[in-house]
């Protein structure tokens, strides 16, 4: 049951990770590597510099943060199929840039990570619950909306959609390597290999499937996607093809996701809107 | 007097009869002594999966052998068999999952990756551990967990050894390698190693990877150098595309992989292209380095209960299996003696077994053993030729 949780939390932040970007109406494929870079840099400050694993989770989250503000500067200048592309070229480049880095082990790996448990994952889920929730009643809710129904219209109306995107993907980043950083000192050794195409084509399909119009879509669709294989291992060797019916019919019956609604913004007291129906009142 | 008599007669058939009675009633009472659990990790399902079915296959008639026998100081041993996939999460999953079923001991995971994860695990959640699988040396936390298998570090020296001792007229090699799979990557450089020991030049190290679906290159730049043998480190199915290339370009020298190709489907899927094919590893469908009697009554059952598997490609291949029979057979070994049975308190239990399996140095099963202060086994290793006409392995001598 703990291991259960351990993963369906990892998995929620990943799919979060994928659901910041969405927000901005970009899609990425790149939360594996961001992954792969926070565990890796969580995993050097334990292991190499002998940190504790809360600050150095703190310092992967922002380090991987900073690179995927870098990569996301000049690559969402793309949009829609060229940026999924890019996006998976980032993963393999990481994944084949981590095989060559001798320091971390190459194609080795590396181990000796340890001190993740399933408290650690509860609170990281918690804080970044916690600051989506917040988004999502607030009015950068509505910007992002504005973004992703419309660049060209927010652009006109004053929205930095590139910088809007650009950070979106920076904190997708972030909340993918915190996952990345608990994970790899929960199972205390890593390999580039495990970080590969995979991992980001199964976070965007917790997202998809769970529903992509508020932040519980992302955490049912993990939820069911981690738990599901668990529960018909009793299929053994057909349980993938039962883990294909079962996203096959999702996708037929449910195609917006699981969950549609979307989430109400709290408009302030003083807002333009406010101040207009009252005075039309 | 009579009566004295009738009463002494009474008692005495009275004692007899409760005696038998009593008799009796052992077998009874030791059939109700609760099961031995043991765990086992393999990956029963996925592209590794025909691995773990035939290790199934030893695990089990190791259990029936262990049962037959009267058990473990009263008590049948069952073996909980849980299917990992081959992936690091789901092996630390049911990992815990065996420990919290009450395992006295766990048997495997299967790949490099799951046993640097789970070994140390062992440590932590003090649950007696043997990997039977997994070759990259070095990677074995004492004193919770052994591994049975013999590491490259011995396996390499010595086959390789052992291939140039055989076909003396080699002077030159190429090493081909996947780089990005880490047994492979460290297997290649072991090679390179090697050849220098025994003063063979390395006229290249070619490298592909994983996923490769055309070696054709890799066959045609190995005919341009020309080289007297190949040594190859990399998985079955590249082996098998290398195999064929080779063939198609008329390259004909001797090649020896290492012991990845050795278990599994090579000698069935190579035919002709892998006639000059050789591998390593410790034991054939028809010897090994163990007892010659145990191992030949161990390989008749064995090829006979595969036959009847329409999965597996006939003749089976027996080739690492072994270690997971001799694994249980240890495990019960260390049990009897220490007169463990299902009653015994868990923790307890799994104290004995651990301190059992770090007393043992040596061991003789169908393999014999020898273990290594690294927690690693040695047996000792030999290269072997395939016999493409009966699909099996031979050693070269």
């Amino acid at each position: 049951m703990i291991d259960h949780l351990f993963f369906t939390g990892i998995n929620i932040l990943l799919a979060w990770s994928a659901y910041i970007v969405l927000l901005s109406g970009s899609l990425s494929f790149a939360q594996g590597a961001f992954m792969a870079i926070g565990c890796y840099i969580a995993g050097v400050l334990t292991v190499k510099f002998g940190w504790a694993l809360e600050p150095a989770l703190v310092v992967a989250a922002f380090g991987t943060a900073f690179i995927g503000a870098a990569i996301g500067y000049p690559a969402l200048r793309t949009r829609g199929l060229y940026l999924i592309l890019l996006t998976v070229g980032v993963t393999f480049v990481v994944r084949v840039g981590l095989e060559q880095f001798e320091y971390v082990g190459g194609v080795l790996g590396f181990g000796g990570m340890l001190g993740a448990t399933v408290w650690h994952v509860g609170v990281a889920v918690v804080i970044v619950g916690a600051a989506l929730c917040v988004l999502s009643v607030s009015p950068w809710q509505r910007v992002l909306d504005a973004i992703r129904e419309d660049e060209a219209v927010a652009e006109s109306l004053g929205i930095n959609a590139a910088k809007v995107s650009v950070a979106c993907f920076s904190a997708g980043a972030g909340v993918a390597a915190i996952a990345g950083g608990l994970y790899g000192h929960y199972m205390a050794f890593v390999r580039p290999e495990i970080f590969d195409i995979l991992i980001s084509i199964f976070v965007v399909l917790y997202v998809i499937l769970g529903g992509v119009n508020n932040m519980w879509g992302a955490v049912l669709g993990a939820a069911i996607l981690t738990l599901v294989p668990e529960y018909v291992r009793v299929l053994s060797e057909w349980r993938p093809t039962a883990y294909g019916v079962v996203i096959v019919l999702l996708l037929l019956f449910r195609p917006m996701g699981l969950l549609t609604f979307r989430i109400v913004t709290v408009r302030l007291p003083n807002s333009p809107r406010e101040t207009a129906s009252n005075q039309s009142a | 007097m009579n009566a004295l008599r009738v009463l002494l007669l009474t008692k005495m058939i009275g004692v007899a009869l409760a005696a038998t009675f009593l008799l009796g009633l052992r077998p009874a009472l030791a059939e109700q002594k609760p099961l031995i659990k043991i765990g086992h990790l393999a990956a029963m399902s996925g592209f590794a999966a025909v691995y773990g079915r035939t290790q199934k296959l030893a695990i089990d008639m190791a259990v029936k052998d262990v049962n037959d026998s009267g058990g473990i100081n009263g008590s049948k041993i069952v073996v909980l068999t849980q299917d990992d996939q081959l992936s690091p999460a789901q092996a630390v999953r049911l990992y815990r999952s065996l420990a919290r079923q009450g395992v006295f001991a766990v048997i495997g995971p299967m790949s490099g990756t799951q046993w640097e994860t789970v070994s140390p695990m062992s440590k932590r959640m003090k649950v007696p551990t043997i990997g039977v699988n997994a070759a990259k040396p070095g990677i074995t936390v004492r004193p919770w967990s052994i591994r049975l298998v013999a590491v490259e570090d011995t396996i390499v020296p010595e086959a390789v050894g052992e291939f140039f001792k055989s076909y003396p007229k080699i002077k030159s090699i190429v090493i081909v390698g996947d780089v990005r799979e880490a047994s492979s990557k460290a297997a290649a450089e072991m090679y390179g190693k090697q050849a220098a020991k025994h003063g063979i030049k390395v006229l290249d190290t070619i490298s592909f990877s994983t996923r490769a679906t055309d070696l054709s290159p890799v066959a045609i730049k190995i005919k341009g150098l020309k080289p007297d043998a190949v040594l190859y480190a990399g998985f079955i199915p590249t082996a098998l595309l290398l195999s064929k290339s080779m063939q198609a370009q008329g390259v004909s020298m001797p090649v020896l992989g290492n012991g990845i190709i050795w278990p599994g489907n090579f000698p069935h899927a190579a035919g002709d292209a892998g006639r000059n094919w050789h591998t390593m590893g410790y034991s054939t469908n028809k010897l090994s380095s163990g007892d010659a009697k145990l191992y030949g009554s161990f390989a008749k059952r064995y090829l006979a209960i595969a036959a009847k598997d329409s999965a597996l490609q006939q003749p089976a291949n027996i080739s690492n299996n072994t270690v997971a029979y001799d694994a249980v057979m240890l495990l019960a070994k260390i049990m009897r003696k220490a007169k463990i049975s299902g009653a015994t308190d868990i923790q307890e239990a799994r104290e004995k077994i651990k301190n059992g399996i770090n007393a043992t140095k040596t061991y003789v099963g169908l393999n014999k053993y020898r273990i290594r202060d690294t927690g690693d086994a040695y047996i000792r290793a030999r290269a072997m030729r395939i016999d493409t006409k009966n699909k099996v392995w031979h050693f070269i001598k």
